[in-house]
């Protein structure tokens, strides 16, 4: 059995012969019988690798010898070469934040992605790369994980928050998560998502819509240059036909003379535009972002109430309007 | 040159619900008029002048106005006309209520409609006709063939042909079928316009029909409008 001062004796001279692992086991052994021998861990700090580590090694010594200046020294010193390499990585972090904010704005987001990456890496503390990447990186985990990082920064940010929100009520939907993704284009993801919702599915309408999902998604798959209509656009796009044919109503009514153009007409019109707007969005698969996230997807009752209510009112506008259009023009036959 | 039939399939659903729909209501509002005729002919030229498009009337605001642009494009003036109308309905409308949906076909074919009333009521009205009902569906009709030639140019029509007198029935791309019948009316609407002749068909009412055709595309489904954008047989 060594004594502490020939267990410290040969340490040194495993750390000397560049035995670190040794030297290192050889001094924790000291440790353990001699927990306040500051020279030992002095020693076993210089024989860990990197600051950090340095720093955790050194703080149960600091416990056992709280007033030793030669420990307080070291600490002092390991923090001002932490506070450096922090400097030096933050400056290089916010070198790649700067390229990947160059490559955005130059339509490139592609090449973005791997510059936040870095940046992240090298400094965890920029809010606004967190920000960015979750924006940009493919995956729903990977954003929801962004987003967190952001909000533990800067738990105050409230757009954050409410993305964070709706990117979880994603994760539990996979009809609204398989919708995302068409509409980002990311196909392979939305297939994915279709395709656990098609195993998994609340209810049969729900299967259903994701089955015929699939369908469409696996014909555009296979047609790589097939461009997907965002369901936005189909939305305006549909919604403009009954307001079109009551416009050419209204011109042929008021005798093709804009003056003759009552104010009743006129709020026809409006009730048929939001009517067709009812009535479209109610019909329309896959569901707006926004729809899904507000009610739900098929199936769930919120949603099942919703989607037949809106389009009763939808209905109820539109051919309201027409039937009061029609009885104001008999109203005027009889008038004469 | 009679197109008999479209020799392609649908893509979407079985059977056009609101073709045959309209065909129907058609018919029964000849049958109508055929009633209304038997009793009193003045009774008659009352229902053409208060449910057809009489240009006067719809420029003093008088008279059912737009509504009349509707119901006119459901009254038929004997069976030649119904038939001629209601043929080419079936023919061309099959596959532009597939691309559309019923709904939104029935929709596109009231626009068809007033396009052509709208038309149909400024040249009327600058001709001096202005007091003469102007009834039929070809307004809209020809807005349903217009949508056809922008959706199916390629789409084969079986079609009736006399050379002298052999009957031929060869299937003939949509697109020159459709661009006969076009080139007829503009020569016919010319000679209306120009030489005041041949007033008594509105070919001016067709080719206000035909143009409707230019937005067909707020009425198609998403999944034909989708195929349309990619270059795609809808």
């Amino acid at each position: 059995m060594l004594s502490a001062s020939e267990l410290f004796q040969q340490a040194v001279a495993l750390a000397q012969a560049g035995q670190r692992e040794q030297a290192r086991e050889a001094l924790n052994r000291l440790l353990l019988s001699e927990p306040r021998h500051e020279l030992a861990w002095l020693w076993l700090t210089n024989l860990t690798d990197g600051t950090d580590e340095q720093l955790k090694t050194l703080a149960p010594a600091l416990t056992h010898n709280p007033t030793s200046p030669r420990l307080k020294e070291r600490q002092n010193q390991l923090l001002r070469q932490q506070q450096a390499e922090h400097n030096r990585l933050a400056a290089r972090a916010q070198d790649h934040f700067h390229n990947a904010q160059v490559a955005l704005k130059e339509g490139r987001p592609e090449d973005a992605l791997p510059f936040l990456l870095q940046s992240v890496d090298m400094d965890q503390r920029n809010e606004q790369a967190w920000l960015l990447l979750a924006k940009l990186v493919p995956g729903l985990e990977d954003q929801i994980i962004a987003l967190e990082n952001a909000l533990t920064l800067n738990p105050g940010h409230a757009t954050a928050r409410r993305q964070l929100a709706r990117l979880r009520s994603l994760q539990e939907n996979s009809l609204a998560l398989g919708a995302m993704y068409e509409e980002r284009g990311d196909l392979h993801n939305a297939q994915a998502a279709y395709m656990h919702a098609a195993l998994y599915p609340g209810s049969e309408p729900a299967r259903a819509e994701a089955n015929q999902r699939l369908e469409e998604v696996q014909h555009r798959i296979d047609n790589p240059r097939f461009k997907s209509i965002a369901p936005r656009t189909t939305l305006l796009r549909l919604t403009l036909g009954p307001p079109m044919v009551y416009g050419l109503l209204m011109a042929i009514h008021a005798g093709l003379n804009p003056l003759y153009l009552t104010p009743g007409l006129c709020l026809g019109g409006l009730a048929v535009l939001l009517g067709s707007f009812l009535i479209v969005l109610t019909g329309l698969r896959p569901k707006p972002i926004f729809w899904q996230n507000v009610l739900g997807g098929p199936g769930e009752a919120r949603e099942g109430l919703a989607r037949y209510g809106l389009a009763l009112t939808g209905w109820v506008m539109l051919l309201g309007t027409l039937a009061l259009f029609a009885w104001s023009a008999y109203g005027r036959l009889a008038a004469r | 040159m009679f197109p008999l039939n479209d020799t392609e399939p649908n893509r979407y659903s079985a059977f056009p619900v609101m073709t045959f729909f309209i065909i129907v209501l058609n018919t029964v509002v000849l049958m109508f008029e055929y009633a209304l005729g038997a009793q009193d002919v003045g009774d008659l030229f009352g229902f053409y002048r208060l449910y057809g498009s009489v240009p006067q009337l719809i420029l003093n605001r008088e008279g059912l106005g737009a509504v009349s642009a509707i119901t006119s494009t459901f009254v038929h003036a004997g069976l030649f006309h119904l038939l001629s109308n209601m043929w080419a309905l079936w023919v061309f409308g099959r596959r532009v209520e597939d691309a559309c949906g019923p709904w939104r076909f029935l929709g596109y074919y009231l626009l068809a409609g007033l396009c052509s009333d709208l038309l149909s009521t400024i040249v009327r009205s600058q001709l001096g006709r202005a007091d003469i009902p102007g009834v039929g569906a070809s307004g809209a009709v020809f807005g349903v063939m217009g949508a056809y030639l922008l959706l199916f140019p390629g789409g084969r029509i079986r079609t009736f042909i006399m050379l002298w007198f052999i009957p031929m029935f060869p299937k003939v791309r949509a697109l020159w079928v459709i661009l006969y019948y076009l080139v007829v009316q503009y020569i016919s609407a010319y000679n209306v316009l120009f030489n005041d002749r041949g007033f008594y068909v509105n070919y001016w009412a067709h080719l206000g029909g035909f143009f409707a055709c230019l937005l067909i595309f707020l009425f198609l489904s998403p999944e034909a409008f989708e195929r349309y954008w990619n270059d795609q047989p809808v």
